[in-house]
This record gives C-alpha cells, sequence and structure tokens, in this order.
C-alpha cells in the first residue's frame, strides 16, 4: 500500500505528503520548541501521526489542582477542517466530562475553526476545568454539586482519580 | 520527524528570538506554512488561496473571525507576498548570522526563483489592472496629475483597492484644484513616499516598475475627456455632464432657470459636494461595455463559480469532470454528494492556482486532486489502513528518529524543572500523581540548550 505508507509517512521530502500530516508536524514541533507550561501533547506512535496522547495539569485554585489529566486525540483526515475527537483518558468528575470521558466544549463541535490547534484545544480544556459550563452539564451530578457541596465533590473526584492507579 | 524545514521556532535558539513571531505573523494560520499565493478576505484576514478556499467551502465563515464571508470577495494579498518573498530570499542568511550555537540547517527556500517567475506569470487579477493602466496612458497629462496625488495614499495596502478604483472624474476634474493641497497634505502621511513623485517619467515614457506596485492608477473613461451621460448615452464634456444629466432625469425638458443656476454653481465653486447622481460610476460600465469577447487565453484565468448543490444536475456535475479530465464513473457507481464534493475540491484547487506565482498545469492540478481523494479515502475507515500500513517495519525504520527526540523533550522538560526547583529552593517534591507523559522517566541531566519561554 503505497498510498496509505505515504500518508502517513512523516518525511518532509516527500513533497506530496498531505496537509493534516505538514500540519501536525508543525503543530508538534511548535509544541516540542515552545512548551507551553501545564500542558503537553505526543504522537502515540512515530508511524501514525493521527493518533496523539495530550496531558493538563489541573490548574492552580482548582478542584483540579496538582493532578494530571491524560487524553487521547484522533485528528480526522480532513483536519484541521474538522475538528479532532478528544477523550479524557484519566478518569474524570467534572460537569461537562461524561463518565466515558466524552467532553462537551463548543470549540470541539459547532464552534470549531481551521486555526485552532492541539495546544489551543489543550488550553481551553484547562481552563474549562476551573470554569465549567453548568447550563448543558453531560454529568448532572457533578455539576450540581460543583456549586452546592465543594466537599462532596472533591470527595468524589479524589475517588474517580484514583480509578486511574 | 525531521528539522531541515523552516519553522518559527528556529529564531528561538538565535539572539534576536522576536524573529519567531515576525515569521509567525507571514504564516498561514490553517496550514501554519508559509502563506502560498496569499488571499485577504473581506474581515481583512489572511490565508493561503487554497486553505481558505477550503474553510469557505466547508463553513463559510473566516477561520479568525468567524465573520461570514464568500469566495468571491477574496482578494489577491500583494503586500503580504512581498514581505514574504523577501523574508525568505534573506531567511537563511538572518538564521546564519543570528544563530548561537547548534542550529538545524536552515531550509533551502526557492522564493528567489519564484519571485523571478511571477514578473513574468500574472493572474487573471493583475490582468485586468493591467489593460486599466494601459487605458490611463492614453489620459496621461491628466493621469500624470493624479498619480502624483493619489500614488502615496494608495500605497498604503492593497485592501483599499476596489474603494480607490471607483476615484474617478469628479475628483479628476478637480485635480488643478486640489493637487496642490493634496500633495501638502501627503506629505504628513507616513506612507507617503517621495520616490512616487519622481516616477513621473517612468509613467509617461511606459516603463513602469513591474514589481512591488504599491500605487495604482484608478479607472478612467477609456477614450477622451468626453464623458457618456448615464441617462442618454450621449457624449459630452465633464464640466457639462452634471447639468445635461439632470435635464435627462428630468424627461428632457430644460430645468428652470433657478436650477440652472445652481447646478452651475454646485459644479464651479464647491465641486466636493456634488449630488449622489454623479458621473463617477460611469467608466466602469463603459469600460466592461467595450470589452473584448474572452479568448481562449484568457479563459484559461477565469475563476470558476462554485455553484448551487441543489440547483446543479447531477449530469452536468459529471460533465463539467468529465470536461477538465477528472475521473467519473460512468455507472452512476458514485452518489451526487461525492461528485459534487470532487468538483468543489477541483473549484478550489483551480481558484488557488490562478493566485499562485507560480501557476501549475491543468493536469498537475488533476493529478493533485486524485491523489488528496485517494488519501481521504485511505484515512477514513483508520482501522483498515492501520492494518494495510506496514507498521512495525517503518517504526523500526524511524525508531532512533523518535527516541532521539523524546530524549530531546525530556531533557528540556527536566531542565526547566531543575530551573524551578532550584527556583524555590527545591521543597517542592513531586506535585503531580501522574507526571506528563514526556517526563515519565526522567533521569537525565539538563540540558546546555539555552531555551525561551
Amino acid at each position: 500500500m503505497s498510498v496509505s505508507t505515504a500518508a502517513s509517512t512523516p518525511t518532509p521530502g516527500a513533497s506530496s505528503a498531505p496537509s493534516v500530516t505538514k500540519r501536525l508536524q508543525k503543530e508538534l514541533m511548535k509544541l516540542m520548541m515552545s512548551p507551553t507550561p501545564g500542558i503537553s501533547a505526543f504522537p502515540d506512535d512515530p508511524s501514525n501521526l493521527l493518533k496523539w496522547t495530550g496531558t493538563i495539569d489541573g490548574p492552580d485554585g482548582t478542584y483540579f489542582a496538582g493532578k494530571t489529566f491524560k487524553l487521547s486525540f484522533s485528528f480526522p483526515a480532513d483536519y484541521p477542517l474538522q475538528p479532532p475527537t478528544v477523550l479524557f483518558k484519566t478518569p474524570m468528575f467534572h460537569p461537562n466530562v461524561d463518565m466515558s470521558g466524552r467532553i462537551c466544549l463548543d470549540i470541539l463541535k459547532d464552534k470549531w475553526s481551521a486555526v485552532y490547534d492541539t495546544q489551543s484545544i489543550l488550553l481551553s480544556l484547562q481552563s474549562l476545568l476551573g470554569e465549567p459550563n453548568n447550563k448543558s452539564p453531560l454529568n448532572g451530578q457533578a455539576a450540581q454539586l460543583w456549586d452546592e457541596d465543594p466537599k462532596e465533590y472533591k470527595r468524589l473526584l479524589e475517588k474517580r482519580h484514583q480509578e486511574a492507579e | 520527524m525531521d528539522v531541515n524545514f523552516p519553522d518559527p521556532t528556529d529564531w528561538l535558539s538565535t539572539s534576536v528570538p522576536g524573529i519567531q513571531a515576525l515569521e509567525t505573523a507571514l504564516s498561514c494560520q490553517v496550514c501554519k506554512e508559509f502563506f502560498t499565493a496569499p488571499v485577504a478576505t473581506s474581515c481583512g484576514h489572511t490565508f493561503c488561496s487554497l486553505c481558505i478556499r477550503r474553510c469557505l467551502s466547508a463553513t463559510q465563515k473566516c477561520p479568525t473571525c468567524m465573520t461570514t464571508d464568500d469566495e468571491s470577495r477574496l482578494r489577491k494579498n500583494t503586500l503580504v507576498q512581498d514581505i514574504l518573498s523577501s523574508f525568505t530570499a534573506i531567511r537563511k542568511q538572518m538564521l546564519d548570522g543570528l544563530v548561537i550555537k547548534e542550529e538545524p540547517e536552515p531550509p533551502i527556500t526557492k522564493e528567489p526563483e519564484a519571485e523571478k517567475k511571477r514578473v513574468e506569470k500574472r493572474s487573471s487579477y493583475d490582468f485586468d489592472e493591467e489593460i486599466e493602466e494601459e487605458e490611463t496612458t492614453n489620459n496621461k497629462r491628466r493621469g500624470k496629475r493624479r498619480k502624483q496625488e493619489e500614488a502615496p495614499v494608495s500605497s498604503g495596502g492593497s485592501s483599499d483597492r476596489p474603494r480607490r478604483s471607483t476615484r474617478t472624474s469628479s475628483q479628476r476634474t478637480n485635480s488643478k484644484i486640489s493637487s496642490q493641497t493634496a500633495i501638502v497634505i501627503d506629505d504628513s502621511d507616513e506612507d507617503f513616499n517621495p520616490n512616487e513623485i519622481n516616477s513621473d517619467n517612468e509613467f509617461e515614457s511606459g516603463s513602469r516598475p513591474k514589481r512591488g506596485r504599491p500605487s495604482r492608477v484608478p479607472e478612467t473613461p477609456p477614450t477622451t475627456n468626453l464623458v457618456p451621460c448615464p441617462i442618454c448615452g450621449r457624449l459630452k464634456e465633464p464640466e457639462q455632464i452634471q447639468s445635461h444629466a439632470n435635464r435627462c432625469i428630468e424627461g428632457k425638458r430644460s430645468p428652470s432657470p433657478s436650477q440652472n443656476a445652481a447646478n452651475a454653481a454646485s459644479s464651479s465653486l464647491s465641486p466636493l459636494k456634488r449630488p449622489p447622481i454623479s458621473f463617477s460610476n460611469i467608466p466602469k460600465p463603459a469600460a466592461t461595455q467595450f470589452r473584448a469577447p474572452y479568448t481562449e487565453e484568457e479563459k484559461q484565468k477565469l475563476k470558476l463559480a462554485k455553484g448551487n448543490f441543489t440547483l446543479t444536475k447531477e449530469a452536468d456535475i459529471r460533465k463539467r469532470l468529465r470536461e477538465n479530465g477528472i475521473r467519473v464513473d460512468v455507472k452512476g457507481k458514485e452518489s451526487k454528494n461525492a461528485i459534487w464534493a470532487r468538483l468543489q475540491e477541483w473549484t478550489n484547487l483551480w481558484n488557488a492556482n490562478l493566485d499562485s506565482e507560480m501557476p501549475k498545469t491543468k493536469q498537475a492540478l488533476v493529478k493533485e486532486l486524485e491523489t488528496s481523494e485517494r488519501h481521504q479515502q485511505s484515512q477514513k475507515p483508520s482501522v483498515v489502513q492501520d492494518k494495510e500500513f506496514a507498521r512495525e517495519e517503518w517504526g523500526k525504520d524511524h525508531r532512533t528518529e523518535y527516541e532521539n527526540m523524546i530524549a530531546d523533550a525530556k531533557m528540556r522538560v527536566l531542565k526547566k524543572k531543575n530551573e524551578a526547583e532550584s527556583a524555590t529552593n527545591g521543597d517542592k517534591t513531586d506535585t503531580a500523581s501522574e507526571p506528563p507523559r514526556m517526563t515519565a522517566e526522567v533521569n537525565g541531566i539538563g540540558s546546555p540548550e539555552i531555551i525561551e519561554t
């Protein structure tokens, strides 16, 4: 399969390298050369640039401070015209994240724009951790406890987080 | 992953890391590479021609500000192209000169070659301008005067073009009065360039500088000083046209003496306060009126229209694809959606190619279309793709590159961590219960590299 080999070859020498691969290489380069504190992302496998794993450090002053969360990125073939599929891999207890890690965030759905990249998604998610949208929760219990019972929220979050280990 | 292609981060290890921002500004925000045939949207954001056309096909919104926009409103951004060309031409030199140490080899740029070609080959947009400008040379005396007063103003940016182009006769007739003052005003302008004024001789001899072309001469009527009346079409002196047009509007009745006097006053005494119905719009229709039918060569430079999915018949889509030598299933196996998508992509490629400095041949474009489509298809069922791909072998071949990259990243993170710890006097132990992937097994020593953050 010469086509698919060329498709996922991250060698810049291949001038016909499709725009997805080139674009993801650029993003990787940026993340590596000028890393933003608190976030990181890297391809899972050198042979497939379309699957990445990212991490977010919980922002200080939130329930999530001191914790690190893993995410999976799956980029479509027409990225960046379409957003990547992003999932929390670390068990999460958050109003806008469901129990299987799916995220409700507008820029990953209808508000997506081709100028966004992995870095901007990670930063958006990081700020979502501290400022959830409790109006349209995916996790109703988390949304309720967020405002009403911080202690219980903290307890359930810790419980969920320990599932990871 | 190779580092032998240009990236803004190359500048971080030089003595002027700020150039990173400059290079980022010269990169398209969609593909994150240097602009290829930059065009500006109506909201003023610049992208590669192909990138923005693809985006607009998908959402009809500017990716940066989400303003609704349409492909037909895209305009070439020649200023950005010029800046980019000069930047890429000196990039290697600058990088070599400013680098502190062990810098990856700067890329080989093909730009100087590109610049040569851009003089010869023009897009349809430039071609049209050329015609207009040829026409204006018929009007040398007036043209010269107007160039003096307008060139500094219009050198501000290409986005101003459409508006400038409608500045016409009404101002022209006043040039005797206003040229003096205009020059004085322009003197204080930041964009003012005294060279523009001295370029008169070049202009007269017809040897205008080909590159740069920041100034733009507005359109003028194609032939002489006579201007056709918008109502009856008769040619009149510009000084008389206003009153003549008013008479025409009033059903060719002879105007009352008072009106006549008022018109005379308005045209001679306060020429700037003309009524909204003026002859300033005339030159354009007149120019198109006398336009010869498109030649075959000109047709090759015309942009394609996007069309409408529901109004276009499936057979027409097939026909248009086949006309261009693009593969279509004869039996109609492919859905209308599929062939429509192909036609849209073809339109994007074609139109973007017209904006390019080095247009490709039609055959090359067709090939490009097929390659990108095959790629899209091969990516869709990602499981199948993964199975077919000789993953392990490829991984083995590139293992060292990959490992080097990880090691590099680890060292960098560690170095930062060390710095942070020494800053806080090392009282901070392991803060993260599950450290990020790249820092997981760090036990090396800090890298001596200088990293700007």
